[in-house]
């Protein structure tokens, strides 16, 4: 490794960010696992680390931390980080349209959750611009599989997807009627 | 399209289908990317297929850069917060060694030095006066056998003849042992002389530095008689 330790956190650690955010569906979470994540690669820069690959090697390090935190810690996250968001979002006057994209967000922030982690990990690690090779060592499973794991993950992704906003617009028409 | 590949479109999707995904991510080489376009011409099943793969692709892809658009402030202080965090907690820096470094080397140097010193050097460096002649010539033996005189640096032969009459010459057997140095050329000999009956009466030890001993046998011992 030779660029010193800023210039990858410049370089890298936005996409790990980007990555965990979505993986672990909370932003605090999200920023807790990548402060462990580079810790953990400064510590081993100490001992002159050694990796071909040091963005997929990072990728895999966050992995492994996100998938180490307890079960009840990431729910936990979770619901806190909406409560603080609702809490936030109750009170200003919005705009239509930041109201429709907060929304849009939120959705592709419940369809990731209820996505199996597997899918998530694979769809989330390919936009990021892993190939397949690479999403096989981070998320440690087969590589053959991963094309498969994909194509399951964006079916379903698309899927949940209608499911969100139909039950959404249905709970609309509803508050709507009770007015 | 030909008979078959109409029959085909019929059908599910062929057997090369499970290669379509890697095909739509860009993910397999280019030889079996053209064997599958070869398929694809003829194939109406696999090419909607392929259709549909890719929208399920582009979808996943533009609901995802939208939800990234909408956090790009967020994770900017998100970043910038864990990076502070960061900061506070990175261990101290191990202090940079160079000094200690710089110094291990220079005692290497002077090892390597002194090693090449004494390879070079150590033949010129004798006893001082009134140590036994005995003693010196056993030394001197001693040396050679401990190979101090390196093989391949000092270049050792041996040399014997026996002198009768000849003017200027003690009778006797004459065997020298020559020392010369393949670095500085510098030249070192033992001179020994035996009787008839095989008894060492004289010794003539010039060192490398041109110091010479002289022994000679007196009242049954062999004395260092000259030094010069």
């Amino acid at each position: 490794v030779s660029q010193d330790f800023d210039t990858i956190y410049r370089e890298i650690a936005p996409g790990v960010f980007r990555y965990l955010r979505r993986l672990v569906g909370s932003r605090l979470l999200a920023e807790d696992i990548l402060q462990e994540t580079f810790l953990t690669l400064h510590l081993r820069m100490e001992d002159g680390l050694e990796v071909d690959n040091l963005r997929a090697w990072l990728f895999h390090v966050a992995t492994n931390v996100a998938r180490n935190k307890r079960r009840d810690a990431v729910r936990a996250a979770v619901r806190e980080e909406r409560y603080l968001e609702e809490r936030s979002l109750a009170s200003p006057p919005r705009v239509v349209d930041i109201h429709d994209r907060l929304e849009n967000q939120e959705v592709v922030r419940q369809v990731l959750t209820n996505l199996s982690p597997r899918m998530r990990q694979a769809l989330l690690l390919f936009s990021e611009g892993f190939s397949y090779r690479e999403i096989a060592q981070i998320a440690e499973i087969e590589a053959t599989h991963v094309g498969a794991l994909l194509q399951r993950a964006r079916e379903a992704f698309k899927e949940l997807f209608k499911e969100q906003q139909h039950g959404r617009e249905r709970n609309k028409e509803k508050q709507r009627r009770s007015l | 399209m030909d008979e078959s590949a109409t029959k085909k479109s019929n059908d599910a999707p062929c057997k090369e289908y499970l290669s379509w995904q890697g095909f739509v991510d860009d993910q397999i080489g280019v030889d079996e990317a053209e064997l599958l376009l070869h398929h694809l011409a003829g194939c109406s099943a696999c090419a909607e297929k392929i259709r549909t793969l890719k929208r399920f692709k582009s979808f996943c892809e533009d609901q995802l850069g939208c939800e990234d658009e909408n956090e790009e402030e967020q994770s900017r202080s998100a970043l910038e917060r864990t990076k502070q965090r960061i900061e506070a907690q990175r261990p101290p820096l191990k202090p940079v060694r160079p000094a200690r470094r710089w110094w291990r080397y220079q005692a290497i140097a002077a090892v390597i030095t002194l090693g090449l010193l004494a390879v070079l050097y150590l033949p010129s460096i004798w006893r001082s006066a009134g140590v036994s002649a005995e003693s010196v010539l056993e030394e001197a033996i001693l040396r050679e056998r401990d190979k101090l005189y390196q093989p391949g640096k000092v270049l050792r032969w041996v040399t014997e003849s026996d002198y009768q009459g000849l003017p200027g010459y003690s009778n006797g057997h004459f065997r020298i042992v020559h020392w010369q140095c393949n670095c500085d050329g510098s030249l070192a000999y033992l001179t020994k002389r035996y009787d008839q009956n095989q008894q060492l009466v004289e010794a003539f030890w010039r060192q490398p530095n041109g110091t010479e001993v002289r022994f000679n046998r007196v009242a049954g011992d062999l004395v260092e008689i000259t030094r010069r």
